[in-house]
């Protein structure tokens, strides 16, 4: 399992404002903490892969 | 490879922080009590660390894999206890560091549960409403047996909700007959108060705030009544306590959150404030009746008491000698590093430390616990009252220790815990 430093700093809402710490790359709570609310990317819908076509022959 | 010494370090030499705090902590009272060397070496481990990887059909029909994982560090007074959390930097170091301050907590506030920790490695911005509940519900299910209730009960935590424990419960509920299906309702606490959730759950923690320092003024022939006091978090920590201590006349003179920092020596009316920050996108910056601080300046603001109650590594040895209150209640989780504690008790500056002086929540937690397992719904003046009983007896217990044997509280808090758990072992033995 690929570890990273916890820190939930990026993605809070008010990362670009916040004053409460200028340490931001290592908070691993915070009572203030708001996800940044990005709207989901949207996802293409499947379709099939190869779609059978009749051939007349 | 026999663990005698000291718990070992994390393996990132320059990484300070809360897995050093916790663990530098627990020798520091591992040392004092003269800590079991064997009980030493099970407690400087975790039980169990249980990593799962699931797939969810995502909404467009492809199928996503997810890692989730919980870490289950002791169960020698009950049932593992610990939050989930969601979010896509994972360290399975701060868990377990986590989980075992969780082993402090609940021990701490004599509550027969051990600790525990976990999550999903996931930005859950990224996803709407019916993935997450996919998620969550596959998450419940690949975990299967490893949480229940009355062996490992989940609570909401960074980026997960009542909402988010209602799926769980409803999960794990769905996977035992249906004769046995209400008798699972407690696998999780934090519930919506509609779906077995406690009454007043949303202020416990900040209650609790309150409550230890109101006992810390009992305790020295103090009122509060005219004292004055900084909060740093204006969420649903700083708030609560900030209300609580404003009830019984104490004036809060500064306060700060992400935005900015307030300041009025005259004092600040907390429902008035609370009220603007609705109006103003959750920010207090601008309220007209304080003036407008720096950052810099708010640890030093002159006070009687001071409650960081929002993020950790707050007061730490730049800032220490600047703090002019004469109590830090801790309700953040670990916002004063060694240094500054070191700083702090030199000048003579009481500390109620973290594990006990926000415990309410976890408290609170264990009665809704309770609630579901007896099946019972209490009210929320029911739950206070206990509340009240319970802070108030772990308080007295920590002044007490602190006092006899002349020591700081935290160190008196993690004295004591670690204590009730290697009186367990003791008594118990290791089986077979």
């Amino acid at each position: 399992m690929t570890t990273n430093i916890f820190n939930i700093c990026p993605t809070c809402m008010h990362l670009s404002v916040c004053v409460l710490t200028d340490s931001k790359e290592k908070v691993w709570s915070c009572s203030d903490y708001e996800e940044a609310q990005t709207p989901p990317t949207p996802k293409p819908t499947l379709t099939k892969e190869h779609e059978r076509t009749l051939e007349l022959v | 490879m026999t663990l005698t010494q000291d718990v070992k370090k994390p393996a990132k030499p320059n990484a300070k922080g809360m897995v050093e705090n916790v663990l530098e902590q627990f020798n520091s009272a591992a040392n004092q009590i003269n800590l079991h060397p064997s009980i030493r070496k099970i407690l400087s481990i975790t039980n169990n660390e249980i990593i799962v990887n699931f797939p969810v059909k995502m909404d467009n029909g492809e199928v996503e894999i997810f890692q989730g994982y919980r870490v289950q560090h002791n169960n020698a007074l009950g049932p593992y206890k610990g939050g989930l959390r969601y979010h896509p930097t994972v360290d399975i170091d701060a868990a377990r560091a986590l989980a075992m301050w969780m082993t402090w907590k609940t021990s701490l506030a004599g509550l027969p549960y051990g600790g525990g920790k976990g999550g999903i490695q996931i930005d859950p911005s990224k996803y709407s409403k019916s993935e997450l509940e996919r998620i969550t519900r596959r998450f419940t299910f690949a975990l299967a047996d490893n949480i229940g209730p009355e062996h490992d009960i989940p609570a909401p935590d960074v980026n997960t909700n009542d909402q988010t424990m209602a799926w769980i419960a409803d999960t794990y509920m769905s996977t035992r007959p249906p004769a046995e299906r209400s008798a699972n309702q407690h696998v999780v606490t934090g519930k919506p108060a509609g779906s077995g959730g406690l009454e007043g759950r949303d202020r416990a923690t900040g209650f609790g705030v309150f409550l230890t320092i109101k006992f810390w003024a009992e305790q020295h022939n103090q009122e509060l009544k005219g004292k004055s006091f900084i909060v740093q978090g204006f969420g649903n920590v700083g708030y609560w306590a900030a209300h609580f201590l404003e009830t019984e006349g104490a004036k809060m003179v500064g306060v700060q959150d992400a935005y900015g920092s307030l300041y009025n020596q005259n004092g600040i009316n907390v429902e008035n404030l609370f009220s603007y920050t609705k109006t103003n996108k959750g920010s207090l910056v601008g309220y007209s009746a304080a003036e407008d601080i720096s950052k810099d300046d708010f640890f030093s603001l002159d006070c009687d008491i001071c409650i960081p109650a929002a993020l950790g590594n707050q007061i730490t040895a730049d800032n220490a000698h600047l703090i002019q209150a004469k109590l830090i209640a801790e309700g953040a989780n670990g916002p004063t590093n060694v240094e500054g504690e070191k700083v702090l008790l030199e000048r003579g500056i009481t500390i109620i430390p973290d594990i006990l002086c926000n415990s309410g929540g976890v408290i609170a937690s264990y009665f809704e616990w309770l609630q579901n397992r007896n099946g019972e719904l209490w009210n929320m003046d029911d739950v206070i009252d206990k509340l009240e009983r319970k802070m108030r007896s772990s308080y007295e217990k920590v002044s007490h220790y602190a006092k006899k044997e002349n020591l700081d509280m935290r160190t008196a808090a993690y004295c004591i815990a670690i204590e009730r758990i290697e009186k367990a072992y003791i008594q118990r033995g290791i089986f077979p």
